[in-house]
């Protein structure tokens, strides 16, 4: 072995340097002298404070130019040895193979971080793909229908200012639409949708005043449609305007049946905590838990739409109403949109074609006069 | 051959800390540190933060012969694991309940508040102890390791007990506050068998306190009572005549924000001198003569060029972006770009604040009896396992 033959044929040399024993902060100037595989130190007296095997000597740290290298021994001892700035490091790397090797055996420590690591994201993936969903729901379905209903009004007078700040209109003005006509064909739409459930459900339709083109199932049976949207259903659908808004209300009554805005609220939550948890106060942490946050919630978010869907057709088809213009309507509304990443809503033009093939009914939704009544809801 | 320390009188204050980093070198490390962070999603951090507390130890030197950090990064990861465990359903426990339980300002929201509020005051007060602890038990010079005894729930019922008083006399009480705290800290830390005292008091720190904390307090109270609830309602609906009607006053509360934040920083200064005056270590006391405007400048500059780092992400992104850029299509190079900030600010801000901080705490300690400190014995005692975790998850923890 070189380094061996190397050792043998070093002179012997002896190096001053100040040791610290472990036990007492008291320096002692020694004299360090190579002794076949040992460095001994040796103090003024001749006498040997310590034998360190040569093969574990290692730096506390890497020195930079202007600092006295120190040194220890591998594993445990509290004592430590500071040259002098002027020693040779290269002779020092001849006769200790292993001087920038770390001095603790990171060996069993790094196994069982890799093992409790993998453990760690394992379970996270559990928790966050799989638990959380299912307990946000849990929780959603046991929340009473008394506290679901004032939810559901807190949530919607904060629309309802919202929109009001977005119109520029004051405090005073109510943009619900209240045309009587209208409300009362929705009422009937509505009806007709649910009146073949097992499980009767209590729905209230709000329209209110605004160009939006969106739609939204509020806890406690509320849902909420936009001016905006009840236009584009008859801009884009012309003769089937009626059957586009059948199944736009229908994929809300879904949402209202499996308490989605409730439940889908708290595992945002929870998908919030755990992320800032993880990233702690790292730089950026904060976009980071963000992003990661809505791609993870979107991602739920469209699982919960393509549930919504499924209930959408068979309400649809148990009404015997048309559902292919929705399935249209979709597909198109679909196109505008390709932030798939972050979207909350299914693929467009395959959940279009998953619709088609579903639906079965032929009837209309409503009569020409009620589609018209709808349409002048916000009129009066 | 380095000579051990030359004999002083004892009894005459002498240098006995030298900080001898280097700017450079300590930029390079935080860039490097803070950009693998940020491309880890902040799992370097652990490491990053082992690497940058051996630097600064190793170029901390007390009587000539540097500190050292002994810490390793698994000890962190551990530590913010059980931290994990204890924060997570805390967290989404709160979140569910808050949900349900939904807006408005009943008793019961109230309640709330208060217990979930009431739990994190006390885990960030466990954090801050157990942290020390860690800390010190880490760090070891010429071999001897240092230590925090005590206990962590005599300590949290303490930070318990002066919070409430703090909270009830609207914060005059944070002087005798900070006192008790730190006493405890210090007077339970020792090096080997060597134990600190502390003999601060809070006297002294009552002046700085109300020039600090309560003089621009009194200032934005006035600003917003003159305001007057009209006056809020008319900003707040973005009137330009209710912008002119109040404009010294807007004016007057916006330059107090920034000058209440130096203001608080300042008395921290001058706090972390009177307490260091307060400290001994075994017979030897020591002194500070830290001056807090050269500091206060530091910050101010690091503070500025974050502020211009900050101007020329943005303007990158405006001037980069097409002609037909619509709002959403700046949302990825927007992101990018405010990413770069926050990576570089931790970089700037320690460079030119932390880096100043440590070197004037070092140059301008002294102590008496110095030689003393050779006379600190090894302690047999156990140390924490793992470090940290709840500084870390509750951001705690500087450096």
């Amino acid at each position: 072995m070189p380094s061996t033959w190397a050792r043998s044929r070093a002179p012997a040399m002896a190096v001053g340097a100040t040791y610290f024993d472990g036990n007492s902060a008291r320096p002692h100037a020694v004299e360090l002298r190579i002794d076949g595989a040992y460095m001994k130190i040796l103090d003024q007296a001749g006498a040997a404070l310590a034998r360190w095997p040569l093969d574990d000597v290692r730096l506390v740290d890497k020195p930079s130019a202007s600092e006295t290298p120190r040194l220890r021994r591998m594993g445990g001892g509290d004592d430590r040895l500071t040259l002098a700035s002027d020693i040779d490091l290269d002779w020092l790397e001849s006769q200790c193979p292993h001087l920038h090797r770390p001095a603790r055996e990171a060996g069993n420590a790094r196994r069982s971080l890799l093992l409790w690591g993998c453990a760690a994201v394992a379970s996270l993936a559990v928790l966050v793909i799989v638990l959380l969903p299912r307990f946000a729901s849990n929780v959603a379905a046991i929340v009473p229908e008394p506290v679901m209903e004032r939810l559901g009004t807190t949530t919607e007078n904060q629309i309802i200012d919202l929109v009001r700040t977005l119109n520029g209109q004051s405090a005073d003005r109510n943009p619900r639409c209240t045309g009587s006509a209208g409300s009362t064909a929705i009422d009937a739409l509505i009806d007709r949708l649910t009146r073949e459930l097992d499980r009767p459900v209590a729905v209230t339709v709000t329209v209110i005043d605004s160009p939006i083109v969106n739609a939204l199932a509020l806890p406690g049976g509320r849902i909420i449609i936009f001016r905006g949207m009840i236009d584009a259903a008859a801009k884009q659908a012309a003769r089937d305007g009626p059957e586009v808004l059948a199944g736009i209300l229908a994929h809300e009554i879904g949402h209202v049946l499996r308490r989605d805005a409730l439940a889908l609220t708290i595992e945002n939550a929870g998908l919030a905590v755990i992320a800032s948890l993880i990233i702690g106060d790292a730089a950026g942490g904060v976009i980071a838990a963000a992003l990661g946050r809505s791609m993870l919630g979107a991602a739920h978010a469209r699982e919960a739409e393509r549930r919504a869907d499924a209930t959408a057709i068979s309400l649809l088809n148990r009404a015997g109403i048309r559902g292919r213009p929705i399935a249209a309507f979709l597909g198109q509304a679909a196109k505008d949109d390709n932030w798939s990443l972050l979207s909350t809503h299914p693929g467009g033009a395959k959940r279009t074609a998953e619709i088609q093939r579903a639906v079965t009914g032929h009837g209309t939704a409503m009569s020409a006069a009620d589609w018209s009544a709808i349409r002048r809801i916000c009129a009066e | 051959m380095p000579s051990p320390t030359p004999q002083t009188d004892n009894r005459i204050a002498s240098p006995v800390l030298a900080f001898t980093a280097t700017r450079s070198a300590l930029a390079v490390l935080l860039f490097r540190v803070s950009v693998l962070t940020t491309l880890t999603l902040g799992l370097y951090r652990f490491w990053g933060r082992t690497a940058i507390r051996r630097y600064l130890w190793a170029r901390t030197k007390l009587l000539g012969e540097p500190l050292e950090y002994t810490g390793l990064a698994t000890e962190l990861v551990v530590g913010f694991l059980v931290a994990l465990a204890l924060l997570a359903p805390l967290g989404l426990g709160y979140s569910v309940i808050d949900t349900v339980v939904g807006p408005g300002t009943g008793g019961a929201r109230t309640t709330l508040e208060l217990i979930y509020y009431g739990v994190l005051f006390g885990l960030l007060q466990v954090a801050r102890f157990r942290m020390w602890r860690y800390r010190l038990s880490r760090t070891s010079w010429r071999g001897i390791r240092f230590g925090l005894d005590g206990s962590t729930w005599q300590y949290l019922s303490l930070a318990f007990g002066w919070g409430v008083v703090t909270l009830l006399t609207f914060g005059l009480a944070y002087p005798w506050t900070a006192v008790a705290l730190w006493r405890y800290r210090i007077q339970h830390s020792r090096l080997g068998t060597t134990g600190f005292n502390f003999a601060a008091a809070a006297r002294p720190l009552v002046v700085p306190w109300l020039i600090a904390f309560v003089l621009p307090a009194v200032v934005l109270a006035i600003c917003a009572a003159n305001i007057g609830d009209d006056g809020w309602q008319g900003l707040a609906a973005g009137s330009g005549q209710a912008i002119a009607a109040n404009g010294p006053w807007l004016l007057t509360a916006a330059a107090v924000a920034p000058a209440w934040m130096l203001a608080i920083g300042w008395y921290r200064l001058v706090q972390g001198r009177h307490f260091i005056n307060g400290t001994s270590l075994g017979p030897c006391r020591l002194n500070s003569e830290l001056r807090p405007a050269p500091l206060l400048g530091a910050a101010v500059l690091a503070w500025f060029l974050v502020g211009v780092v900050a101007a020329a992400a943005l303007s990158i992104v405006i001037l980069t972006a097409p002609v037909d850029a619509t709002p959403e299509s700046l949302i990825w190079p927007g992101a990018a770009a405010a990413l770069a900030v926050l990576t570089l600010a931790p970089v700037i801000f320690g460079a030119i604040f932390r880096f100043a901080l440590l070197r004037q705490l070092c140059d301008t300690t002294t102590a008496t009896d110095r030689d003393a400190l050779a006379n600190a014995v090894q302690a047999a005692r156990e140390a924490p396992r793992h470090g940290e975790g709840l500084a870390d998850a509750l951001d705690v923890g500087a450096i």
